[in-house]
């Protein structure tokens, strides 16, 4: 689980010590987060915070973060849909002098309102990435996730960087994604000086996540597809960060698989965390969710339900050998790390 | 579960006894006589104890009444009285029930259910806790699982099918190695038998991983059964990560069309894909088993299939047998054919560079010659032996 190194030497600066990544940065770098709210954002945010070798960092938003004692941060209020965006932004960019971007605006969960969703994800991924190439940023880092590899019965065990993406996926919220990655993709080829960074993570539990998965996860019944049961695997928040905060202090270019330790079947972290499956016949689980989530009852849409049937898993070797980061904790103790933390919550609420 | 004591004892009694004769192989080196001597005498001590065994004489008897009626509904299938052979069935289905119960294989599972016993949640936790372990390995391999339906194809392998294994010395302690065989049978009982054999009779006790097809992953249990015993989806990803983890890997290179052979194609095996198990050898360096089953076959006798009716369940072919689907679910039921496992001598590909990959004659000429060879194993195989049922 941790490694057990405190005998090891303080020199090697890249293994991860106890209190993880240490984070010394350039200090000439100047950090403009874009997103308080996702769950990556507001972690990194609280990191650069605390972290001495930051001076000040700036934060795009449409709303302040809730937090009122961050010091170092320069609020920026910017709609990333609105006409001409892409042109403030890089006024912006360029009254900061900004060199490295963080991008973690992307949805957490699929949306009934699909159009906004859309724009937001991929035309505000398109305005900062336009606003990027303008002003020669440094360096890009993307959050995305591993949905974008799509679930299905074709997918190998153990999905590589270089596995296409899902070319005809059935959800909005997995299209968006896509789409969003390609828009990234082409910094590739357009600004070949910028550091491109892809952090693709897979599903991020913990106690603060808030998610489609977790707000499934959270019911005492839960359901699921009968005779089917992947493999799943989980990342702990703070893993996340620390792989975000590589990306941001260190350069690495490409996409990168931020994953957790090994794997585990759906249905064995349910009953670890005591939790009552409820399987339903797979021809009707799909049009009978799609009808509840049209109705707003449940967090996925029935197309997603291919998240819940096939394998997704993706591999974290080349994260492991390049950014020198490896997840502390397994899917397994990730999993369990977030029931606990429910588990708390629920009887803290009823007392 | 038999004990290892009584293992022992079938296993030579079935002459063969892969560990003894990798010892006898090491041995000849510096002593040739006297072992073998002192082995044979000892073989036969076992042989003679284990027919004397009730149990055995039992089984071997229903295996010989089902054999005899077997051949004589070959002989004339029109005029034969099928409820003599259902019968037959019937008593074999008692007998595998009673080998559970002596085997202890029900007093485990009421062990694991320690604790509440009366309440209903009580009992499905407990079955739970006999069938699951709490991890899976990197594949999804749970190793409960594993041993929870092992008695089933065990009794497969010493009692139904009586699994003769040669070359068992072919397969090395560690690193990687392809078993590369032919496929046969309609459910695919080749690649599970190959499993048991490596398990029960390498005494290293390796796991083997096998590619399972596509289709299977889209029907609910089945994928995730063949996930829990080490199976994973046929692909070049998977196959290449599991060599180079040094695993194991059994590969059928025939496909969908080595198991949907009819009757009168058996053993004629197919075009070996497109070359892809030679790429994979070339990439990974490792070395390749060629294995050859006698006897699977003829389990199923496929005399017609049907691809019309498979197209709307998504099955690749409905199979027609004389038994299936006539018989109903008793037509599911394989014919107890003696089988054989051969594995070969490996055959290296280390001698070949990265820029082979590209050269599509040398691995096409490579392929064919790696059917060649398992289809002379295959060929010996057949003459070597008597009698289909093994009688």
């Amino acid at each position: 689980m941790t490694d057990s190194g405190n005998n090891s030497t303080p020199t090697d600066g890249k293994a991860p010590t106890e209190h993880g990544f240490a984070g010394k940065m350039d200090t000439t770098d100047k950090i403009v987060v874009v997103g308080a709210h996702t769950i990556l954002g507001e972690m990194l945010i609280h990191h650069l915070e605390k972290n001495e070798s930051v001076s000040e960092f700036w934060v795009i938003d449409l709303h302040a973060p809730t937090k009122t004692s961050l010091k170092k941060m320069h609020f920026i209020r910017l709609d990333l849909i609105a006409p001409g965006a892409d042109a403030k932004l890089a006024e912006q960019f360029e009254k900061i002098g900004a060199t490295v971007l963080v991008h973690c605006a992307s949805k957490n969960n699929p949306s009934l309102n699909w159009v906004y969703a859309h724009e937001l994800e991929v035309i505000g991924t398109l305005n900062l990435t336009s606003a990027a190439k303008a002003v020669k940023l440094r360096k890009f880092v993307f959050c995305s996730s591993t949905v974008v590899y799509g679930a299905s019965a074709k997918n190998p065990n153990y999905i590589s960087e270089s596995h296409p993406l899902a070319s005809r996926p059935g959800a909005h919220f997995v299209k968006d994604k896509v789409d969003a990655e390609k828009q990234v993709a082409k910094l590739y080829e357009d600004a070949p000086q910028m550091i491109v960074t892809v952090l693709r993570f897979c599903l991020i539990l913990g106690p603060r996540s808030e998610n489609y998965f977790t707000e499934l996860f959270r019911r005492s019944l839960v359901p699921t597809i009968l005779g089917y049961d992947p493999l799943m695997q989980f990342i702990h928040e703070r893993d996340a960060l620390e792989a975000l905060k590589i990306a941001v202090f260190e350069d690495h270019r490409g996409p990168f698989n931020i994953v957790g330790k090994g794997i585990i079947p759906l249905s064995y972290a349910l009953r670890l965390s005591g939790k009552v499956q409820l399987p339903m016949l797979s021809f009707l689980a799909y049009p009978t969710v799609q009808l509840l989530w049209n109705l707003q009852a449940v967090a996925v849409p029935g197309r997603l339900l291919d998240f819940f049937k096939f394998l997704w898993v993706a591999e974290g070797e080349k994260a492991k050998n390049l950014m020198k980061f490896e997840a502390r904790l397994s899917s397994k103790e990730a999993f369990l790390e977030f029931a606990k933390a429910d588990r708390l919550e629920r009887y803290s609420l009823a007392s | 579960m038999t004990t290892p004591h009584d293992k022992s004892k079938r296993r030579s009694a079935l002459g063969s006894d892969p560990f003894l004769k990798v010892v006898r192989e090491d041995e000849t080196s510096v002593k040739p006589e006297i072992p073998v001597e002192v082995q044979a005498e000892a073989k036969t001590q076992a042989e003679t104890d284990f027919e004397n065994d009730p149990e055995f004489k039992a089984t071997k008897k229903t295996l010989e009444d089902l054999g005899k009626e077997l051949d004589e509904f070959h002989r004339d299938p029109k005029n034969y009285n099928r409820k003599k052979l259902e019968g037959l069935v019937k008593d074999f289905i008692f007998e595998l029930k009673s080998l559970l119960a002596d085997s202890g294989y029900f007093a485990r599972i009421r062990e694991a259910m320690t604790g509440d016993h009366m309440s209903w949640t009580g009992v499905i936790k407990g079955l739970r806790r006999f069938i699951q372990s709490d991890e899976v390995d990197d594949y999804g391999l749970d190793r409960q699982f594993e041993m929870a339906i092992k008695p089933f194809f065990d009794f497969l392998y010493y009692k139904y099918f009586r699994v003769e294994v040669s070359g068992i010395q072919n397969i090395p302690y560690g690193g990687r190695t392809l078993l590369v065989a032919n496929h046969s049978g309609v459910i695919p009982m080749d690649a599970a038998m190959m499993k048991v054999a490596i398990f029960n009779e390498h005494p290293s006790k390796r796991d083997l991983r096998f590619l399972v097809d596509d289709f299977v992953f889209h029907f609910p249990f089945m994928g995730t059964i063949m996930n829990r015993i080490g199976g994973v989806r046929a692909c070049p990803e998977n196959a290449e990560r599991l060599l180079n983890h040094d695993e194991i890997v059994s590969v059928f290179p025939e496909g969908i069309k080595g198991i949907s052979k009819l009757f009168k194609d058996r053993y004629q095996l197919e075009r070996f894909g497109r070359g892809g198990v030679i790429r994979l050898a070339m990439k990974t360096k490792s070395p390749i088993t060629p294995v050859a089953v006698i006897g699977a076959e003829e389990i199923y006798p496929l005399i017609f299939k049907s691809h019309i009716l498979a197209r709307p369940l998504g099955l690749p072919f409905i199979p027609f047998t004389p038994l299936f689907p006539f018989l109903g679910p008793l037509g599911v039921i394989p014919l107890p054919t003696k089988w054989k496992i051969h594995f070969g001598d490996p055959i290296q590909f280390n001698q070949y560079t990265s820029n082979d990959l590209n050269d599509d004659i040398l691995i096409n000429r490579e392929t064919e010659n790696l059917r060649q060879c398992i289809q002379a194993m295959i060929k010996q195989g057949i003459e070597e032996r008597q009698s289909v049922f093994g009688m």
